[in-house]
């Protein structure tokens, strides 16, 4: 009996046409995403050639491979060592920029060092000012300021002109974790886990909207279509038909949430592959500046977690307003703003301000996936500080279960009028 | 078996809607005879717990039905006026889900659900989504649900709306077979439907229970008010705007009235039996109310 309660309450939430429609949608969309993404992705041959898509990937994995290990100081001069060699070859000397087949002759041979060539790039940026190719104007003696580097950057920055967006205590966490961070990093090709987090915003974001929409009709279903006064008349309607509404509501979100996440980051991973698991995040182009100790998969691994608490929010929050408001766009517009306004608000707008500081506790943290993790957001509460992921599973956590006996009791209460 | 209510009121902020009202109903089909505003569905819908009296109480068997909570609703079933459903559901989803919220176990839920959609023809169509019935078989389908959990206490409002006059002879064979055991409370503006099943009529005016009786006891109300007379279409005019008309028909170049009145109200009239019709006329109606609605 509960179990066909259950069942039908799961009915009720995927066989909307709503739910059906936005489903297809989310699908859709993720999947073009993919193939632009894939289909982007470029492998030059010897011969000049382009080559795209998945046998792209293939050919530009082989190649990166080759530079997998320690990066060193060694493994830099080596880099620079090598980078030089290509760029002093007589082949392409005089080469005029035109000459796209000689310009692609000659970055073939660098593509498998490209991803440290970027990092040596950002590490000798100037004034934050991020120059692609600096490596052919650095000398051999310049290399042992690689990690040396990234410790200043980051002291002009926070003496600089955003010095004001940090507390003291922040500061100093920064600081600290920077020069904490164990060098020298483990460098591998590590495309899949790189593209997986470039997308995890994406797919955050587009997995809390579709879950706004499979959740506004929950309550407000039972009003708009009247069939709220059959159901509130039953024997179980008024308590476990409503709990059973709520689990209903909250494992929709589960199943939603973790399938299209496992179908999205398993598709990337059988084209990209797994390696570079366990390199460190600043260790990538993206993660470069990133002040969390951690590799790639615990980073996807936080996300993901991150993600999904903040989508069963969405859906607490979800269910309460459907109850409340009593109908499904109403729900879904004012789900939407809450996600959507805060995170549009330009964080530049409330710079160095308590704004600032609030803005970064809306539930949108929690879907900035890669967002977050390359950020400076961090809370100093009465001296300590705490980072996202301490913090908003805690707050979030404590916020979806205390709305869902809201729910259950604004629908159990609601009287026919 | 006894359902009583004490003194219940409802007010809708400055309106009330149900003022006052106590009766008793014991195992029988009760008929709730009432215009449009009467409070007919606020009251139904105090019985079936969807609504919270301002005033009274009301008692199953000695018991106060808010203390009872869901063993009161365990035994009752609930029709509303507006039949509310999932488009998306089938006919047979929507009662199991049905039943499974009356604490119907899988097994006899679907041996039941079975029985009912054969008793009102929509076995056919069992696995069609409700948004593509007819509105007589989503009615049909609004009684079957009712009836699910076998109720002592049948809560119907406006059940036969919509059903076609086949389905409504089906409908009060239903509810006879089904009402030997249980209360059943029905209101409904279709007064042929209370004639010949119900045990009583409640009359309801203003959110007030202005007469309860059965059938024989609230015609004597009318009784030697009902005339039959047959007049000229001038003759006619002049009737209708003095007198209550339960009904006229055409007879040729002639027009036969069916007139409440306490007096004889032409020369050619004669006194007819009265019928429940003339009841309702007799408290609902208006002077002049066919001749306008005819304009």
């Amino acid at each position: 009996m509960k179990l066909q309660i259950f069942k039908y309450e799961m009915k009720k939430i995927f066989c909307k046409k709503s739910s059906i429609i936005s489903l297809i949608i989310l699908g859709a969309c993720l999947a073009t995403m993919l193939f632009v993404s894939i289909s982007q992705v470029s492998y030059v041959n010897v011969d000049g050639n382009e080559i795209q898509g998945i046998k792209a990937v293939q050919l530009l994995k082989n190649e990166k491979m080759k530079w997998n290990g320690y990066l060193t100081v060694e493994t830099i001069r080596k880099v620079l060592k090598e980078n030089q060699a290509i760029n002093s070859d007589i082949k392409y000397a005089g080469m005029k920029e035109s000459d796209i087949k000689l310009s692609n002759m000659e970055y073939s041979r660098k593509q498998g060092f490209q991803d440290i060539s970027n990092l040596i790039d950002l590490s000798y940026e100037q004034n934050n000012f991020y120059e692609y190719g600096y490596i052919d104007k650095l000398s051999n003696d310049a290399v042992d300021k690689f990690y040396p580097n990234r410790v200043n950057q980051l002291k002009t920055l926070l003496s600089g002109k955003e010095s004001d967006q940090f507390t003291k205590n922040e500061k100093e966490y920064i600081t600290d974790s920077a020069k904490t961070l164990t060098i020298p990093f483990k460098y591998s090709y590590a495309d899949g886990w790189n593209m997986a987090l470039e997308k995890s915003t994406m797919v955050a974001s587009a997995l809390a909207i579709v879950i706004c929409i499979l959740m506004a009709p929950v309550f407000s279903v039972e009003y708009q279509t009247g069939s709220d006064s059959i159901l509130l008349s039953t024997e179980h309607g008024r308590k476990k038909g409503i709990v059973y509404k709520l689990i209903a509501g909250l494992l929709s979100t589960s199943i939603v949430y973790w399938i299209t996440s496992a179908i999205i980051y398993g598709f990337i991973f059988m084209i990209f592959g797994f390696q570079g698991d366990d390199c460190p995040i600043q260790a990538s182009f993206a993660g470069w500046e990133s002040f969390y100790h951690i590799t790639n998969s615990q980073a996807l691994f936080m996300i993901l977690l991150l993600g999904y608490l903040g989508c069963l929010f969405i859906s607490s929050l979800g269910m309460f307003l459907s109850a409340k408001i009593k109908t499904s766009f109403a729900t879904v517009i004012l789900l939407i703003l809450i996600i959507m306004v805060p995170a549009t608000i330009g964080k530049q707008l409330f710079a160095g301000s308590l704004w600032n500081k609030i803005l970064n506790l809306f539930p949108h943290q929690m879907l900035l996936g890669e967002n977050l993790i390359d950020a400076y957001t961090l809370y100093d509460i009465l001296g300590k500080i705490i980072n996202p992921y301490q913090l908003l599973p805690f707050l979030y956590g404590i916020f979806a279960i205390i709305l869902l006996p809201f729910a259950y009791k604004t629908f159990q209460k609601h009287q026919i009028a | 078996m006894k359902l009583q209510v004490n003194d219940l009121c409802k007010n809708f902020k400055e309106n009330i809607a149900v003022n006052h009202v106590s009766f008793t109903l014991e195992k029988g089909v009760y008929g709730l005879l009432g215009a449009n505003g009467a409070g007919k569905t606020t009251l139904m819908r105090m019985l079936s717990t969807l609504v919270i009296p301002t005033n009274g109480t009301i008692q199953y068997d000695g018991k106060d039905i808010r203390d009872m909570n869901e063993k009161y609703r365990k035994i009752i079933g609930y029709l509303p006026q507006e039949f509310g459903y999932y488009p998306e559901f089938s006919a047979e989803d929507y009662l199991l889900y049905i039943a499974a919220l009356k604490g119907l176990k899988t097994l006899i839920a679907k041996k039941r659900v079975n029985e009912l959609l054969e008793i009102v023809s929509l076995t056919k169509v069992r696995r069609k989504k409700i948004k593509t019935f007819s509105g007589g078989m989503k009615r049909r389908l609004g009684i079957v649900q009712a009836v699910l959990n076998d109720p002592e206490v049948l809560i119907l409002d406006e059940p036969t709306a919509g059903l076609d006059p086949k389905e409504r002879i089906r409908f009060r064979t239903l509810v006879s077979r089904i009402a030997e055991e249980r209360i059943v409370l029905l209101s409904t503006h279709i007064v042929s439907d209370l004639e010949s099943i119900a045990k009583e009529i409640l009359i309801m005016k203003e959110g007030e229970i202005i007469e309860q009786g059965d059938i024989k006891k609230l015609l004597c109300e009318v009784n030697g008010k009902v005339w039959s007379s047959i007049a000229d279409l001038k003759e006619a005019d002049q009737l209708r705007s003095t007198y209550l008309l339960s009904n006229e028909k055409n007879c040729g170049d002639k027009i036969e009235l069916r007139i409440i009145s306490e007096t004889k109200p032409s020369i050619s009239a004669v006194q007819v039996q009265p019928a429940l019709e003339d009841l309702f006329i007799y408290y609902f109606g208006e002077v002049n109310e066919i001749a306008d609605f005819q304009i």
